[in-house]
């Protein structure tokens, strides 16, 4: 009884872990969804003269920026956006080594 | 991991028919989307042109969908292009056409290397739809 109780929780366990990491995975596409954005930005920036005009919408108006500025915003954000990806990936990789264990505990239990 | 499909149930078959179909349909999905863009952008290169050529400089400039005020244009050589991000450039005619065009050759770029992907997905489907018809055959054969 009392390991049908454990089993029970296993598979409870896994669903969660299951969608945990369906967020996980979402969240993975938006950022890199936002990494790609960023990029073309950076190379559009690259792209620029020394002298181009840049502005940046702040709310409804459009605020001109300090071209070096611009350009060291953008290179923040792919860093920040660079470091969560990392994260994220990390976290992902761990639920899956999670859910493979319960996996192969329940199977067995299942044989047994 | 290398799965014959030959040796599956109809029903495993199935199934893995039903994740390549849904498959298909997000690559489809994502290609109408960039076909999209690219008329966006089209749109956007043919409004620069429009604005540079005209040596009428009146337009009626949208407050809503339903007013619209007199305005003039007064430098009808530079555009504010909106690079992604929240960030716009200033250009002028000649760069913000070019960029409207490097824009169009990427995602037709993208659009065929896509609709490649897709293509080479279908056929595969199409595969797996032969076998699953045989499958069955047999299966109602032995019955």
């Amino acid at each position: 009884m009392a390991s049908q109780v454990n089993l029970e929780q296993l598979s409870q366990q896994y669903t969660k872990l299951q969608s945990d990491l369906s967020d996980l995975v979402r969240a993975r596409q938006k950022l890199e969804t936002q990494f790609q954005e960023n990029k073309i930005v950076k190379e559009e920036f690259d792209r620029l003269d020394d002298d181009a005009k840049i502005y940046k919408l702040v709310g409804p108006v459009l605020l001109p920026q300090d071209n070096s500025e611009a350009n060291l915003n953008v290179d923040k954000r792919i860093e920040f956006i660079t470091g969560d990806i990392a994260r994220v990936e990390e976290k992902i990789q761990q639920h899956q080594k999670d859910l493979e264990n319960i996996q192969s505990i329940l199977v067995n239990a299942q044989t047994a | 991991m290398v799965v014959d499909l030959t040796k599956l149930e109809p029903e495993q078959i199935l199934e893995f028919k039903r994740q390549l179909t849904t498959e298909v349909d997000h690559l489809q999905t994502s290609f109408q989307a960039l076909k999209t863009a690219q008329a966006k952008y089209q749109e956007c290169g043919d409004n620069v042109r429009q604005v540079n050529s005209s040596s009428k400089k009146e337009l009626l400039v949208p407050l809503t969908s339903s007013l619209y005020v007199p305005g003039k244009i007064k430098e009808n050589d530079k555009f504010l292009i909106d690079v992604g991000t929240g960030y716009y450039i200033e250009k002028d005619t000649k760069q913000s056409l070019e960029f409207f065009q490097a824009r169009l050759t990427k995602l037709d770029e993208d659009s065929k290397k896509l609709e490649q992907l897709i293509n080479e997905k279908s056929q595969v489907v199409e595969r797996v739809n032969g076998i699953l018809r045989s499958k069955i055959m047999e299966r109602e054969k032995k019955q």
